[in-house]
């Protein structure tokens, strides 16, 4: 009996476990294209990542120091970003690099030990200067730079340049499998420029988009504002894109369908919608969450079609579960955690890197139409908070000739849970139904203004009764001290007057 | 609002009811109490009714010869009452204890019936309906092996229910002999006096009705023969019969003059089985009678359906799912917007339930002590909860034995040498 026992629990054991490895998901291998060597973490390497990222590539990373023999030889591709002048002491690295014969890019001091093709590329340094850039049919505005070193010889036209003191030097120079990149620094301005030799270097020939997003748009925003900027969009011709915040609770609240039916006016106004995760606010808020929040997004009628995450985030584990997306938008926020890094990143088949407006006001494009940068960008703006901040925006686009793309046009799948919305330049389909995105007024009128619910508590009733209660149970009391009274007495006449009766009996005997 | 709530809120009004009951009991039984201080005790007129006094016993060779020397001693005409004792199955010295007695006694109607395992041994029911069977008495009367009545209890139950037709049984007041013995026995002294003023005295001044606690109780013979003698799957015997008196159309009385001294539980463990066995008895009796709640033509007994009914599941599980709520709000497990009650309102009870319990305790002699209302402070706090702990334990037992369909054992109380 016992041995049965013994042999049950065993059994029970056994099967929860292969039900465990059953219930996981078996999820695909990211084979990752592209390694990188870096010397510390930092926003430096960051913004390389998601650069890289926003090519659609997906990455390895170790440290100079982390680094292990023939690691250099599983890649096709190697980015080296070391921007100081320390020497690389891992002798296994310095004789694989020697011997590398893959595309290298470096990015940093010149460091001819561990480069010794670098020794082919003149270098000159500035103490001081005032650069800007000059790539594709771009200029940047001039910003002041101490030390500088850049590859002193004559300029490829065709190349990205960087400009010191009203002198071009090429941005970057080749030798033989050697892509060499003096300057970096964490400048969106210098960051564009470089993604021109980082698209090259990486041999991707696709066609690049700009595209105009809305950040961190929530139930409590100016939904009066959403509707009249979508209007104002519409007229002038702006595709746009809202990012939205997925909550998850109190989807049934007046205000929350109030929400729905302003993004679906949106939807209709040539706009398009992606998941918000930027911010870690926006995270915590949509972390655990996320299915709910975008299922009743999908259930109201919203069709979210990327997300937006911050640079580092693609660098972490992917947190939700049943829910994945294609796309994906690389914010411009600062870092807030560089201790968050993994060794592999996130893979977006289509993914957009994120620049702030201001970046784009002070690049010039040569031609009359702005064009688009070497890669995706998202022009990343607040909601207006004004009738005259909407159109300040809405003149800047026009007055830069923005050759905007309507986001739904790229392709985009999303899954979350049962649900599958896809979309291309064919439209947006769920669960392989063609949607239709007209507006059709809904019941919350517009003059509506949100009152929340009344939430139902027993507080009051139980206030009352508890004041109800003191009063009935003080009135017990007094009655219970009353009959106490009564008692004692009987209890008097009955015992001690028994005694003093016995006793005068004792002494008249 | 939520599911929660509306369960908090049944459970608040089911626990709050259940104590407005019982001090609608406490009054009820002030007002008995009072009255019968009072009052003259009965006395028989005319001729006295032969009786036969039943005591099942066994291995109660502890106790044994100290009752049946106290009932030997009742103040009743001795040739009009008849001892019984039915020395059920003991493997101890009772037999020869019995003997001894009946030897030193040979002019009284002193009966020993010995009984084996296969005539006895089957619980204190097929105990009685044994004795029933060899008595000859008008009257039969009931004490537990370990009673030492006062002498006049006989006369006082006797005198009552001659005196009154309607009355199918009186039964007596019991009080804790060893109460001084440990604090369990103290609590048990308490207890026993406040359930007999609210149970017994505040139900018969309120609804008339009146529960048999098992000993020192007279029955008319008529009742127990309509009846055909005591179930003998009962295991809480005296609730079963006294039901079985309500539905023949009898009542009741509690007459608290006819005392009765019984030794009670000194050890936790002793208490804890032999409370046991009440609760799995009543809750047996309460399925049994379950319908009766409903039934028009039992009114009488339907305010004690519901008592036990509301004792033995509402209260408990009130209880039980409130606590456990409450336990899962303060983790965060479930949302109540439910609001505790005041800290004055809780104090207010507490003091409200000492207070209740020390009136209890007034017309005893010697209780009404400082020491006594220390206790029931501390009872509440202990004795009190462990209440629910017996209460789920003996509900789980009686589902057991229902599922696995097998009879209740009966387990005989262990006695002490005092």
């Amino acid at each position: 009996m016992k041995g049965f026992k013994v042999f049950f629990i065993s059994l029970v054991v056994l099967m929860l476990s292969i039900t465990g490895v059953c219930g996981e998901e078996i999820k695909e291998e990211v084979i990752p294209e592209i390694l990188i060597i870096y010397q510390a973490k930092d926003s430096n390497l960051e913004n390389l990542v998601a650069l890289v990222t926003s090519f659609g590539k997906t990455i390895e990373m170790t440290s100079i120091e982390d680094y292990k023999k023939d690691k250099i030889n599983s890649f096709g591709d190697v980015i080296f970003l070391k921007l100081n002048d320390i020497a690389i002491e891992n002798e296994n690295l310095r004789n694989d690099l020697l011997w590398y014969s893959g595309n290298l890019l470096y990015i940093g001091k010149s460091d001819k030990v561990a480069f010794p093709k670098l020794s082919e590329i003149p270098i000159k340094t500035y103490s001081q200067g005032n650069i800007s850039f000059k790539f594709k049919d771009y200029i940047t505005q001039n910003i002041l730079i101490n030390e500088i070193e850049v590859i002193n010889k004559p300029l490829n036209l065709e190349r990205e340049a960087i400009i010191v003191n009203g002198e071009s030097f090429s941005f970057s120079e080749k030798v033989e499998n050697l892509t060499y990149v003096p300057y970096f620094d964490d400048q969106e301005e210098t960051l564009l420029c470089f993604s021109s030799t980082l698209k090259r270097f990486l041999g991707i020939d696709s066609k690049e988009s700009m595209v105009l997003i809305v950040k961190e748009v929530f139930p409590f925003s100016d939904l009066t504002m959403i509707k009249k900027m979508s209007d104002a969009f519409y007229e002038n011709g702006i595709p746009f894109t809202l990012g939205v915040i997925p909550l998850s609770d109190n989807t049934d609240y007046p205000a929350m369908k109030r929400f729905y039916d302003t993004l679906k006016y949106a939807q209709s106004k040539n706009g398009s919608i992606v998941a918000y995760a930027l911010n870690k606010k926006a995270r915590e808020v949509s972390g655990e969450p996320m299915e709910k929040g975008l299922t009743a997004m999908v259930n109201n009628g919203v069709y979210p079609l990327g997300i937006v995450v911050s640079k580092n985030w693609i660098l972490e584990e992917y947190p939700y579960t049943n829910v994945s997306f294609s796309s994906g938008i690389i914010g411009n926020n600062p870092s807030y955690s560089v201790d968050a890094f993994t060794k592999s990143s996130t893979d977006f088949v289509n993914a957009t890197y994120g620049i702030s407006m201001e970046t784009l006001e002070k690049t010039r494009s040569l031609k009359k139409e702005f064009g688009t940068y070497s890669l995706t960008t998202g022009i990343m703006v607040d909601l207006p908070k004004s009738d005259e901040e909407l159109y300040t925006l809405i003149n800047s686009i026009n007055e830069k000739w923005l050759s905007l793309t309507d986001y739904k046009a790229l392709d985009h799948q999303v899954k979350v849970g049962r649900n599958e919305i896809i979309a291309n330049t064919r439209g947006v389909f769920l669960n392989g139904n063609l949607l239709s995105l007209a507006y059709e007024a809904g019941p919350i009128e517009e003059t509506y203004q949100y009152q929340p619910l009344p939430t139902y508590t027993l507080g009051n009733v139980f206030n009352t009764g508890n004041t109800v209660l003191l009063i009935i149970m003080g009135a017990i009391i007094i009655g219970f001290l009353v009959m106490l009274f009564i008692s004692r007495r009987l209890y008097l006449k009955k015992f001690r007057h028994k005694k003093s009766r016995k006793r005068k009996e004792g002494d008249q005997e | 609002m939520n599911g929660y709530d509306y369960i908090m809120v049944v459970n608040i009004i089911l626990i709050w009811g259940l104590m407005f009951i019982n001090i609608a009991l406490i009054i009820g039984g002030f007002i008995y109490y009072t009255k019968i201080e009072v009052e003259l005790p009965p006395m028989i007129k005319g001729e006295y009714p032969f009786v036969s006094i039943m005591v099942p016993a066994h291995n109660e060779g502890v106790v044994i010869v100290k009752t049946v020397e106290s009932l030997l001693q009742f103040e009743y005409p001795k040739n009009r009452y008849e001892i019984i004792v039915i020395n059920d199955n003991s493997s101890d010295n009772s037999a020869q204890l019995l003997k001894e007695l009946q030897d030193k006694n040979p002019n009284r109607n002193l009966k020993v019936i010995n009984t084996d395992n296969i005539t006895g041994g089957k619980g204190k029911s097929n105990a009685l309906n044994i004795g029933y069977g060899e008595s000859k008495g008008e009257f039969l009367v009931i004490y537990d092996a370990d009673n030492t009545p006062e002498k006049k209890a006989l006369l006082y139950l006797v005198a009552e229910i001659i005196g009154d037709d309607s009355l199918g049984a009186v039964v007596g007041k019991f009080r804790t002999r060893n109460k001084n013995a440990t604090l369990l026995t103290r609590f048990i002294n308490i207890e026993t006096l406040s359930f007999q003023w609210m149970a017994q005295a505040g139900r018969w001044q309120l609804m008339r009705l009146c529960t048999i606690p098992g000993t020192n109780f007279i029955i008319r013979r008529t009742i127990v023969e309509a009846i055909g003698g005591w179930d003998v799957k009962a295991v809480a015997e005296d609730t079963e019969i006294s039901f079985r008196i309500y539905l023949m159309g009898y009542k009741i009385k509690f007459q608290p003059k006819a005392v009765t001294w019984e030794q009670e539980p000194q050890k936790v463990g002793v208490w804890f089985r032999q409370r046991t066995r009440w609760v799995k008895g009543n809750v047996y009796v309460l399925i049994k009678n379950i319908r009766y709640l409903v039934d028009p033509k039992a009114k009488r007994i339907r305010f004690d359906v519901f008592y036990f009914l509301s004792t033995y599941f509402l209260l408990l599980s009130a209880l039980v799912t409130s606590d456990i709520i409450f336990f899962m709000n303060l983790s965060g497990w479930v949302s109540t917007t439910i609001q505790g009650f005041s800290n004055l309102l809780w104090l207010t009870a507490f003091v409200m339930f000492v207070l209740g319990i020390f009136i209890t305790l007034a017309t005893e002699k010697g209780e009404m002590s400082i020491s006594n209302l220390l206790i029931i402070g501390l009872m509440y706090v202990t004795y009190c909860q462990l209440w629910i702990v017996v209460t789920v334990y003996g509900v789980f037992q009686y589902l057991q034995d229902r599922i696995k369909k097998q009879d209740s054992k009966w387990y005989k109380t262990e006695r002490v040498q005092e």
